[in-house]
């Protein structure tokens, strides 16, 4: 790492490191975020906008994954900035989020419409996290990059679906059978999750976290408390951690388990659809045995965990076993049937390069030749200490996807063993920590099934003053304009199960 | 081809015999937070972030809309309240009728997210999958609005759905009727201050009837949604 922090200091003006964060500030911010994300060949993580005393400061995180590093690069601004997003793509969202948030320009942006905001429905000048009154109370149009040329024509598909989906613009146009060109619009959900915590208590984020994307629960909590603990030097009990550790990989189970699910429904092969979600269904009991809720909602708090689960070990290592035995099945089934294997293999193919510029994470980005898996490139809790083997393929197809999630089920099942293996043995078990409220800012993360969640928290005066989630989803999303490309629209609804991503978690 | 066969004539019905019989498997249900009394009141009344459990008459009374099943309750207090583990949640709103027995056998359900958050949509999801099978009751999920008698809305309005959520009601044929699932849906829930309706989906359409719950578990949804079929009876609302 030596030289890689020489060569970063030969941009900077500050520079301090903090346990695995180096915080950079610099003149040179181009420079330094091209060498960071070029040749460092970092990922984007996430991108903070904060109100300053005069003006704005902005942080951008990049997470470096050869070695358990994270870069934060600051500037401070006035009203304007400039978008990098030309250079570095996964950019493009997030400028366009702070934007109309925060009503602060990035100058030369591509693509430069408002996002989560839509200008129909509120007016251009309603910035929520200005905190300034409202300069221009005009109502706008959104403007659609619609091909037009002859024979090309425009299937406009949502927001609301036929079946039990989330809502999202997803506009096709096709010139014949194949699909020329996908744009999707979302933040139909936006429910103003950021403005909402602003001032809220501790415990109250914690809850709303929950509900940033209903079926990550647990993950979103745990990325949350982990950035409170690590602004009030909060040590979680190890037996807590390996509590933690068994609720998400059961949330993993679950959520991988629902996709499976889905694959072979639109597949077409509703025998092996109904026989995983009923696999899925007795995990979520055993989550409700555990935890009081079917999705580990309040499971974690600040400090450790809020049941004890060792009373339970034998359920926990009863039904994961059966449910092992079960999935094996139907995943021979699956390996075993051509026609099964001929719709996923080609289809929904996302390139490599696709998934650099947008950074894309989790199962996306490794089923596309990128590895991405915090458990093991920025361990938290125990992940260090267990062994397990993940996937990387390079085929970036919906057959590539869907292998490295198998996988992942395997591992949660291994993690699983090993965890109740070691609560078993505890003696006297030690659910939780005595703790006070800090004043500070930090990251937190975890590894959801989709990818990794990272939150960013700043505490004053015991309250939290920002508060800014980014879900996988919103890093995803993208992808999946490309993923599409040449496919039939019939193949549409496999290629979104397969990439599973969630809106709740995009549109905040 | 003939795996699946054997195999399922092998597992034989797994799905729930609700209403028919009652379900007691473990972990179908949350529950919901149960009042009981001589309970000490203002302890309880401070902690519950949502104003679920407040006083009326000198009574302390559990509105379940409001419960976002936050567990500080039965975690933060001296005297921890007991949870039901029932789901039969459903209520009618007041001067709402169930279809009449012309319409009532047989529902088709379109299902409208306005802003939830994952959770209740995917409990709605699971009553297709084999365990609750509502299929078996006559309901179905329709693709689209014009073929629907039951509106399900989950999530709190967001503003840039409202739009959205009322076409769908407008272009559903009449008979019809609208079932909010899920605390947001019903007052917003969490998010309340946010970006939403204020007072969940009953700002915009006229509510038939409400299942509580953050989610509720997929049985309560089909409790509502065979109580709207004038196939189950139950408790009215009040308000
Ligand atoms: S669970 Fe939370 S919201 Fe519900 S009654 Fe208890 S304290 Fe109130
Ligand atoms: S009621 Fe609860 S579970 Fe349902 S959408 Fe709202 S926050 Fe999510």
């Amino acid at each position: 790492m030596k030289e890689i922090f020489d060569s970063i200091h030969y941009f900077c003006d500050e520079f301090s490191e903090d346990g695995n964060f180096v915080t950079i500030k610099t003149k040179q911010l181009k420079s330094l975020s091209l060498y960071l994300f070029r040749d460092l060949d970092c990922d984007l993580s996430s991108v903070v906008a904060l109100r300053a005393k005069d003006g704005f400061n902005i942080k951008y995180l990049y997470s470096y994954p050869k070695k358990d590093y994270f870069f934060i690069v600051c500037q401070n601004i006035q009203d304007e900035f400039e978008s990098f997003a030309d250079d570095i793509p996964a950019l493009n969202w997030f400028e366009r989020e702070i934007s109309d948030l925060f009503g602060i320009i990035p100058l030369n942006h591509p693509d430069f419409r408002a996002l989560p905001l839509h200008p129909e429905n509120y007016p251009i000048g309603f910035h929520p996290m200005q905190n300034d009154k409202i300069k221009d109370e005009n109502y706008g149009t959104y403007e659609y990059k619609d091909v037009k040329s002859e024979g090309v024509y425009t299937v406009p598909v949502g927001p609301i679906h036929a079946g039990v989906i989330e809502p999202g613009h997803f506009r096709f146009a096709m010139s014949g059978e194949p699909i020329l060109q996908l744009e999707i619009r979302h933040f139909w959900k936006h429910r103003g999750i950021e403005k909402l915590c602003e001032g809220k208590e501790v415990d109250e984020v914690l809850n709303i976290s929950q509900k940033i994307s209903g079926d990550n629960a647990l993950s979103h909590a745990l990325s949350f408390a982990m950035a409170i603990e690590k602004i009030c030097d909060i040590k979680v009990p190890s037996f807590a951690q390996y509590c933690r550790v068994i609720a998400a990989e059961l949330e993993r189970i679950s959520c991988n388990l629902s996709d499976f699910a889905g694959v072979f429904q639109d597949a077409g092969y509703s025998f092996g659809a109904s026989g995983i979600t009923a696999l899925k269904e007795d995990i979520m009991r055993l989550m409700k045995l555990l935890s009081g809720n079917r999705f580990f909602k309040d499971f974690v708090i600040i400090g450790g965990v809020s049941k004890n689960i060792k009373p339970y070990t034998k359920e926990i290592i009863d039904i994961i076993k059966q449910v092992n035995i079960t999935f094996d099945k139907y995943k021979k089934i699956m390996e075993n049937s051509s026609s099964i294997l001929e719709r996923l293999e080609t289809t929904g193919k996302i390139k490599k390069q696709t998934v650099k510029d947008l950074s894309c994470v989790g199962f996306t980005a490794s089923a596309s030749g990128r590895f991405s898996d915090f458990r093991k490139t920025h361990p938290y809790l125990i992940y260090s200490k267990l062994d397990f083997e993940t996937l990387v393929l390079s085929d970036g197809d919906v057959s590539a996807r869907v292998r490295v999630k198998l996988n992942d089920i395997k591992n949660s099942f291994k993690i699983i063993k090993i965890c109740t293996n070691y609560i078993s043995q505890v003696d006297k078990p030690k659910l939780k920590v005595k703790y006070e409220i800090k004043d500070g800012e930090e990251f937190g993360y975890a590894q959801s099934n989709r990818g990794n969640i990272v939150h960013f928290v700043k505490i004053e005066d015991k309250k939290v003053v920002r508060f800014k989630p980014r879900d996988p989803s919103f890093m995803n999303w993208q992808s999946i304009q490309f993923a599409v490309l040449g496919d039939v629209i019939g193949d549409f609804p496999l290629v979104n199960k397969s990439l599973n991503l969630s809106y709740a978690g995009n549109d905040l | 081809m003939s795996y699946w066969v054997k195999k399922g004539l092998k597992t034989g019905v797994v799905s729930t015999r609700y209403p028919k019989q009652e379900e007691t498997a473990s972990g179908i249900t949350p529950g919901l937070p149960q009042i009981t009394d001589n309970i000490n009141s203002d302890d309880l009344i401070s902690v519950c972030p949502t104003r679920a459990i407040h006083k009326t008459d000198e009574k302390l009374l559990l509105e379940s809309s409001l419960c976002i099943h936050c567990y500080r309750c039965s975690r933060d207090t001296k005297e921890p309240l007991s949870w039901s583990e029932g789901f039969e949640w459903a209520s009618f709103e007041k001067n709402s009728t169930p279809f009449s027995s012309t319409f009532g056998h047989s529902l088709h359900i379109c299902v409208v997210d306005s802003g939830d958050c994952g959770a209740c949509l995917n409990e709605t999801k699971l009553l297709n999958s084999p365990l609750y099978n509502m299929h078996r009751l006559g309901f179905f999920i329709t693709p689209s609005p014009r073929k629907a008698d039951v509106l399900l809305v989950v999530g709190a309005v967001t503003q840039q759905m409202k739009g959205a959520l009322l076409k769908a009601y407008e272009a559903m044929p009449t008979p019809k009727k609208v079932m909010a699932v899920g605390t947001c849906a019903l007052s917003g829930g969490v998010f309340e201050g946010g970006f939403i309706a204020e007072n969940g989906v009953s700002s915009i359409l006229p509510v038939d009837i409400t299942v509580p719950g953050c989610p509720p578990p997929p049985l309560a949804i089909l409790h509502g949604l065979l109580s709207l079929a004038g196939r189950k009876n139950i408790k009215r609302g009040t308000k």
